[in-house]
């Protein structure tokens, strides 16, 4: 790295900024991977079920499905247990506990027929701990998780609109909020100007973080009774950070540009499908590409070696089993996108397997009230990572000592694991006039 | 070389300050009809501003009845546009950093949340002011010429959330919160090398350092509370008084820097307040009078005794004071389907420079404001929904600002002052909002 120095503290913050306060598309932050208890405890497999305001994100089509306003509050706990081991050396802990809440409304339209036919939702997702949480290392090869270590820190907001075309298809489109930084600064140290170092300091920053939108679109149809199929598209994201850094201080002069990328979220394709309810029973199946490939470095650097793509599927089953009583399971399989780490980066991660369960009471049936409560407990199950290091794809750590000098953190090898355990609840209001009491 | 370094990272922690501000409610108003009315809005219930202006009236009380659930949701947008100036002693222009025009989204809320529980008057607000920027901030020296509360205290993201709850036909009572957030970044980093370059403006040989740095960054949420009562003795008056807490942007970090040459480790700390908002109290009162006309004025003390500069009051906290703000508002009925409306706030400025080094602009302020409301329901009947127009006008009164040499430690810091030796400012912003607020 050749950069100024004062550039990499603009960098390193303007980074950190610009990530901070990005809400990324697809983080679904605001239940770590999930957007309510209900879509959880289906493993996600939810684009081709009639949808509500927590699945804007997963199908906006769906928010279609909803006859009156409602308001969604969520909240989720979350164990992390994970480990990173260098060849022949102890396991390092890089276990953790976070939480979250999620608030969504939905409503349909108000006015003439033709008016009706439209839905708008907004979702917001907030992590617990932290509004935000970013960790830009000072090493390229600190080794780090693209799951566990960005989006569960990170709110995420989006917004959609859904119309029921015809009886058997619903349209929506929705975008994700994603902002980028612009940044041009000028700092000149003013000699004399005050007897203090600090105050001879004269800054002028003019910084904005602009909204972007990452769209993403879906379709629900339901061509016969019992039988619900769906197409969602998400496109990719990834937040900017531009504008220009120019100092001056006495014998010290950088001028730079700056253009960093981070917050990358792949283009997604779902295809999903849908059987039921019959006698009780639904079941519902989601197959999703990740664009992963196009995952680009915060410098806008391909990677070395690149992410690939995958292909995740995800299933769910729900039994009404009782008058106001359902009963969720649900299993996914992620394969992990990150190729053995025989270069520069350490990226951590496995294919992982996802097992959950949950269930949900309508107090609509039982009570008059109009409220729906659902709840979740669910597993993410990581493989064993294990990489191994080639000494030529990695650079020579000092020039001045002879040989090949390698300090990178991953070296020789290295392995890694993560198991993720959560709960949550979601509890749904309906809030519109039409009550009975 | 130490001192070349430590100054980079005395520059460096400079980048981090942004300018203290306050936000689009006090400045235009949140929404069209809190704009037309002057800001009056107080004692006014029953729509999501309240979540602002007093949480009580998100469930207003009197002959207001509201059975079971309701879901009210109100979309808009509000524009604002300044003309400023600053002119020196010989007649010149003096430079500010822009302040830009003001746009951005308004969405509100306002829905039972007691009806699962069959609790009638039990209400929550939301109010959300999304600019086109979520935040913009300009940064300059407290001596530099600049507008402390216009630059950018508009060019925020701004959010409410409130409960109110009608405890008795003649008393509701409600609190909000005002969502915020607080930073925290720790930089480190390591020197990766030192040496020499030619600048490619001056031709001179100029020291170039190489860091290799990472940084952790957090953002906590924050909010802050505010309080309101709103009584209602009979249904033509109203009384509300609102209790709203200080609230900024708290802004700390470090950075450490190691491998040094020769020095081995160097760093430094910052801590800085941003969008500082005072403790406020506001008595309010409303008023039916008939004839389709209501009244408002609402009377505001602001405790800027306490406010914080971005640098947290660099050159001191003397140029800051309290002030009391009335404002007034009046709305007629004029036909079923329209209703006008027309406000006035006078807004004493806090900031006083007082002949000293800083150069921070404000202006005391007449806002007259004006708009309209269209019953939709009187036109589409299928649509249960009002459309409101607000227009306001900030005047700023012509302020003069002369350096005195008592506030200097030498003629060269008074000479050199970017304000020496006088200044004077003014100008007018004028705002606009429209927005469409439907009910289920």
């Amino acid at each position: 790295m050749t950069r100024p120095a004062h550039s990499k503290l603009v960098a390193s913050w303007v980074i950190s900024t610009s990530v901070a306060l990005a809400a990324q598309a697809h983080a679904t932050a605001g239940t770590a991977f999930s957007e309510t208890s209900r879509s959880a405890a289906l493993a996600d497999a939810v684009s081709a079920r009639p949808g509500d305001a927590g699945t804007i994100l997963l199908n906006p089509a769906g928010l279609a499905d909803i006859d009156e306003p409602m308001v969604l509050l969520g909240g989720h706990a979350d164990h992390l247990s994970a480990w990173f081991a260098r060849t022949g050396e102890p396991r390092t802990d890089l276990g953790r506990s976070f939480g979250g809440f999620s608030i969504a409304a939905a409503t349909p339209l108000p006015g003439p027929s033709w008016l009706r036919r439209f839905r708008f939702g907004i979702a917001l997702d907030l992590p617990a701990q932290y509004a935000l949480k970013v960790s830009v290392s000072d090493r390229l090869d600190q080794p780090t998780s693209p799951i566990y270590d960005g989006p569960p820190d990170r709110m995420s907001a989006s917004a959609a609109l859904a119309a029921r075309v015809f009886d058997w298809l619903r349209l929506g489109a929705g975008v994700g909020i994603v902002p980028s930084l612009s940044l041009p600064t000028s700092v000149t140290y003013v000699a004399g100007r005050d007897p203090s170092v600090d105050r001879s300091v004269e800054v002028r920053l003019d910084s904005s973080l602009q909204i972007g939108f990452s769209p993403f679109v879906g379709l629900r149809a339901q061509p016969a009774d019992g039988v619900g199929v769906a197409l969602v598209y998400r496109a990719a994201s990834f937040s900017r950070a531009t504008g220009s850094q120019r100092t001056v201080a006495g014998g010290i002069l950088a001028d730079d540009p700056i253009d960093f990328y981070e917050g990358w979220a792949p283009a997604e394709l779902v295809l999903g499908g849908a059987l039921g309810p019959h006698r009780g029973w639904s079941i519902s199946t989601d197959l999703t590409l990740h664009r992963w490939s196009r995952y680009e470095s915060a410098f806008d650097t391909a990677l070395v070696p690149p992410l690939h793509d995958t292909l995740s599927i995800r299933s769910g089953i729900e039994w009404a089993a009782a008058r106001a009583v359902a009963v969720r399971a649900g299993v996914a399989l992620e394969p992990s996108p990150i190729p053995n780490q025989y270069g520069v980066t350490n990226y951590l991660g496995a294919d992982t397997l996802v097992l959950a369960l949950g269930g949900g009471v309508d107090l609509r049936k039982l009570t008059g009230a109009p409220l729906l409560v659902d709840a979740h407990v669910r597993s993410r199950l990581g493989a064993t990572q294990s990489a191994l290091k080639r000494p030529n794809a990695l650079p020579d750590a000092s020039s001045d000592l002879p040989g090949q000098q390698i300090d990178n953190l991953g070296y020789p090898g290295f392995r890694s694991h993560a198991d993720e355990m959560q709960v949550g609840l979601t509890v749904t209001i309906f809030v519109g006039k039409d009550k009975k009491r | 070389m130490k001192r070349p370094l430590m100054t980079l990272v005395g520059l460096c922690a400079m980048l981090f300050a942004r300018p203290a501000a306050a936000g689009i409610e006090d400045t235009f108003g949140l929404g069209p009809r809190a704009m037309a009315l002057g800001g009056s809005y107080a004692a006014r219930p029953g729509d999501y501003a309240a979540a602002y202006y007093n949480p009580a009236g998100l469930a207003p009380g009197g002959a207001v009845a509201e059975h079971g659930g309701f879901f009210e949701l109100t979309v808009g947008v509000e524009y604002a546009r300044p003309t400023l100036h600053v002119t020196g002693a010989s007649g010149q222009s003096l430079g500010t950093p822009n302040v830009a025009n003001t746009g951005g989204a308004l969405l509100g809320a306002r829905f039972s949340v007691g009806q699962p529980f069959h609790l009638d008057g039990l209400d929550m607000g939301i109010s959300l002011f999304v600019p086109g920027n979520l935040f913009r901030w300009s940064v300059r020296p407290d001596d530099d010429v600049q507008w402390a509360l216009l630059t950018d205290r508009t060019q925020v993201l701004s959010a409410h959330v409130g409960l109110g709850y009608k405890v008795a036909r003649w008393l509701s009572i409600g609190a909000a919160l005002r969502i915020s957030f607080a930073t925290q970044t720790n930089t480190t980093g390591h020197v990766t090398g030192v040496g020499i370059a030619t600048d490619p403006t001056t031709g001179n040989q100029v020291v170039q350092t190489s860091t290799q740095l990472g940084t952790d960054a957090e953002v906590y949420g924050s909010v802050t509370p505010d309080f309101g009562i709103l009584l209602t003795p009979i249904d033509a008056l109203r009384l509300g008084v609102v209790y709203r807490h200080q609230s900024y942007v708290d802004d700390w970090g470090t950075t450490r820097i190691t491998g040094v040459p020769d020095i081995g480790e160097l760093g430094y700390s910052s801590h800085y307040a941003h969008y500082f908002e005072p403790t406020e109290v506001t008595f309010a009162l409303g008023a039916d009078l008939g004839a389709g006309v209501d009244v408002s004025s609402d009377l505001t003390y602001g405790h800027w005794k306490s406010a914080l500069s971005t640098n947290r009051n660099f050159f001191g906290d003397s140029i800051w004071g309290d002030t009391w703000t009335p404002a007034f508002g009046v709305r007629w009925r004029a036909a079923p389907v329209v209703a006008l409306m027309a406000g006035y706030r006078y807004q004493k400025s806090p900031i006083d420079n007082f002949g000293g080094p800083s150069n921070l602009l404000d202006n005391d302020r007449h806002v007259p404001s004006t708009g309209v409301e269209i019953d939709l329901s009187k036109v589409v009947p299928a649509l249960d929904a009002r459309l409101t127009i607000g227009l306001a006008e900030v005047l700023l009164v012509e302020r003069t600002e002369t350096k005195d040499f008592r506030r200097f430690p030498s003629d060269a810091a008074l000479v050199g002052n970017p304000g020496y030796p006088s200044y004077s400012y003014g100008g007018h912003l004028l705002a606009g909002s429209a927005a469409v607020e439907a009910r289920w």
